[in-house]
């Protein structure tokens, strides 16, 4: 067993965790961060892709959309070569929770916060108009609205922070499992936990800081506490690529908002919103689930049916407990709490995408009172990696590297400007994965600097099968690639291979038309297992 | 967590606003013309619109299974590989104009070759067509 000592361990490499400690080491804590899987793959990774402002604080709270909007654009500004803009349109029907004057009073006052992320005010818009920016809305519409905001791929959000906290000096580790609490009595003072070759380890702190998420509970019996969740699961269906430049919403049944955003080359549509009281380890999409929402946008985009969906992701998200609320209506909002039952122990609980930054500030703070560090948070103003200048335009890299312009535009949304380090090792600029597209200098960087232990983890860190494929063309070759920098054999290799399909299976499964089961049959046969 | 002081002032200053909002509409001073104020703002980052023709077509262009059977047929349109026209660039719609120089190049396809080896029956003409629209927008 080794041992090390560290100012702060955070615990959990979501976003949440991945802030804080980005926080902390640029105030200049010594941090080790421990993820149990890989950064980004739980509740982070399932979300909705957005940054936002929150309109719908609107009715409760309207400080909250202030603060969402403000650190949103923060965000915008030290992560803007991976964010684009969301264009919503919000179609209005008979029937609908809003009619369209309530609507528009909405975004005249969510206008007045719209600057504070650097958006534009809406646009009122005819059931005409609304039909020439987007054909495939119903002919039932009365009118629809445009409103902003912002996407990302929080997997890349999540390594930026990680990567940052790295370069102002943390440590970090994926695949290290916490296993225990380092205590005296109650007074927490570290973790054992198991690191990615399989040894136990032991890690001593002085604060401890829990940003688990949905596991959140399970951590705080190990320190003795009840922390208490109301955890709701969310899955979204993954289109094969954007159906529209513009975002829409529409009415579930049940009379929840539902969205479906275009991304960079794919669409989400969802979510779900429900009581979960399972294992956030052992998720699964129901069929129910899926039928759910394509029946909101059978009543709004009725050819969403006919279109592509590749897989489904599903997650939890960690909402902070409250009786007698109906999921929906539960605040996003967080809490850091300093637990006075477990001297040494913090947990950051709640929260969401858009308010990370704000949330791990707060977390921080809380922090460095203790630790008596007074460095003042730059996280809302320094830059994320790749975010320093503007990148190139995608033809001119493109140009420079002997790349198509695609793969170069691809890359600068995952690595910004530091895009052209990737090629600085001189390796092959063939590519292994067409659909998204990447090459073999991109993946191999991912291997050597990037934390990649699986393919799972290139699947989030570079968008591997990510695309229609669903890596039925790219996976072996793959496998060959990573393996060969992380020294698998042949046979490691063709496990890693086979273990990622069958990852990629529990999420496409659920929502396979009948070109994807053609595709599956012919990629099976293509292995050989017809 | 929002006390319900908060909420109280929330619905209060949203009852104003909505007020103010139905007078605007009664005296005449709502906006107008707002698909042509939409089409302004975001043309610039290249949000335009599909017609109801590509809109209709599009479902059918997602059938693609990547056999590769096209590109043995009729090679590259441009510099780009034939099937990665439906499995890659028609995918980011907003990115295509500057993406022409991959559209450009020596590769004249026969898409209507390609298109009749096709096994699932991909309309890879159509194809060809909006990401060459969209590319010129």
């Amino acid at each position: 067993m080794t041992s090390s000592a560290h100012d702060v361990v955070v615990i959990g490499g979501g976003v949440t965790g991945a802030g804080v400690a980005r926080d902390l080491a640029r105030r200049g804590a010594s941090v080790l961060l421990l993820e149990k899987d890989d950064y980004g793959g739980g509740t982070s990774g399932a979300s909705s892709w957005m940054i936002h402002g929150g309109p719908r604080y609107l009715e409760f709270d309207w400080r909250t959309t202030r603060l969402s909007c403000e650190d949103a654009g923060k965000i915008v500004r030290i992560a803007r070569h991976m964010v684009h803009r969301v264009v919503f349109l919000l179609p209005v029907l008979a029937g609908d929770k809003h009619n369209l004057e309530q609507l528009e009073t909405a975004m005249e006052v969510y206008d007045r916060f719209q600057p504070l992320k650097l958006s534009n005010p809406h646009v009122r818009l005819t059931p005409e108009e609304a039909r020439r920016l987007e054909p495939g809305l119903t002919d039932h519409l009365l009118g629809a609205l445009t409103m902003e905001e912002w996407g990302l791929d929080p997997h890349r959000l999540v390594w930026a922070n990680v990567q940052d906290a790295i370069e102002n000096g943390a440590r970090a580790s994926n695949h290290s499992r916490v296993v225990d609490l380092i205590r005296d009595g109650r007074q927490v003072l570290g973790v054992r936990y198991r690191g990615p070759d399989g040894g136990l380890h032991e890690a001593r702190s002085r604060v401890t800081v829990n940003a688990t998420g949905p596991w959140s509970g399970e951590l705080g019996r190990l320190a003795g506490v009840e922390i208490e969740l109301r955890p709701a699961k969310g899955i979204h269906i993954v289109y094969d690529r954007r159906l529209s430049n513009f975002a829409i919403s529409a009415d579930a049944v049940d009379g929840r908002g539902l969205l479906m955003v275009p991304h960079g080359n794919f669409t989400l549509a969802g979510t779900t919103d429900d009581d979960f009281y399972g294992d956030p380890d052992d998720l699964e999409v129901l069929p129910d689930e899926v039928d759910y929402i394509l029946q909101a946008f059978d009543r709004v985009f009725p050819s969403l049916r006919r279109h592509r969906a590749i897989r489904a992701t599903a997650g939890v998200r960690p909402t902070i407990f409250r009786w007698r609320s109906y999921e929906d209506d539960l605040s996003r909002r967080y809490e850091i709490v300093d637990h006075a039952d477990a001297p040494g122990l913090v947990s950051a609980l709640g929260g969401k995408l858009s308010m990370y930054r704000l949330m791990a500030e707060e977390a921080a703070d809380l922090v460095c009172r203790k630790l008596g560090i007074d460095g003042p948070c730059t996280t809302g103003t320094a830059p994320l990696p790749g975010s320093e200048v503007a990148a190139e335009p995608p033809s001119e890299l493109a140009a420079r590297y002997g790349i198509s312009a695609l793969a170069a535009a691809r890359l600068q949304t995952r690595q910004g400007c530091r895009a052209p380090r990737i090629f600085d090792a001189g390796d092959s600029r063939g590519l292994v994965c067409r659909c998204e597209p990447i090459t073999i200098a991109e993946l191999r960087n991912t291997a050597r600097q990037e934390q990649v232990r699986t393919l799972g983890d290139a699947f989030r860190r570079v968008g591997l099968a990510t695309g229609p494929c669903s890596g039925a063309l790219c996976v072996q070759r793959a496998a060959e690639v990573v393996g060969d920098e992380l020294g698998w054999s042949s046979g490691q290799r063709r496990e890693a291979a086979a273990d990622f399909r069958a990852e990629l299976w529990l999420g496409r499964a659920p929502v396979l038309d009948r070109w994807g089961w053609a595709e599956q049959e012919l990629m099976a046969g293509a292995r050989g297992r017809v | 967590m929002a006390s319900s002081r908060d909420r109280a002032s929330a619905l209060r200053r949203l009852a104003t606003a909505y007020a103010r909002h139905q007078l605007r509409r009664w005296t005449g001073r709502a906006s107008r013309d707002g698909a042509a104020r939409a089409e302004r703002i975001y043309k610039p980052e290249h949000y335009v619109a599909l017609t109801p023709a590509e809109r209709e077509l599009l479902p059918a262009l997602s059938r693609c299974i990547n056999c590769g059977i096209c590109a043995l047929v009729a090679g590259r349109l441009g510099n780009a590989y034939l099937p990665d026209l439906s499995s890659a660039y028609l995918r980011p719609l907003h990115l295509l104009p500057r993406l022409r120089s991959d559209l450009e190049g020596p590769g004249q396809a026969d898409l209507e070759a390609a298109a009749a080896a096709c096994p699932v029956g991909v309309p890879l003409p159509a194809v060809a067509a909006i990401v060459r629209r969209l590319s010129n927008e």
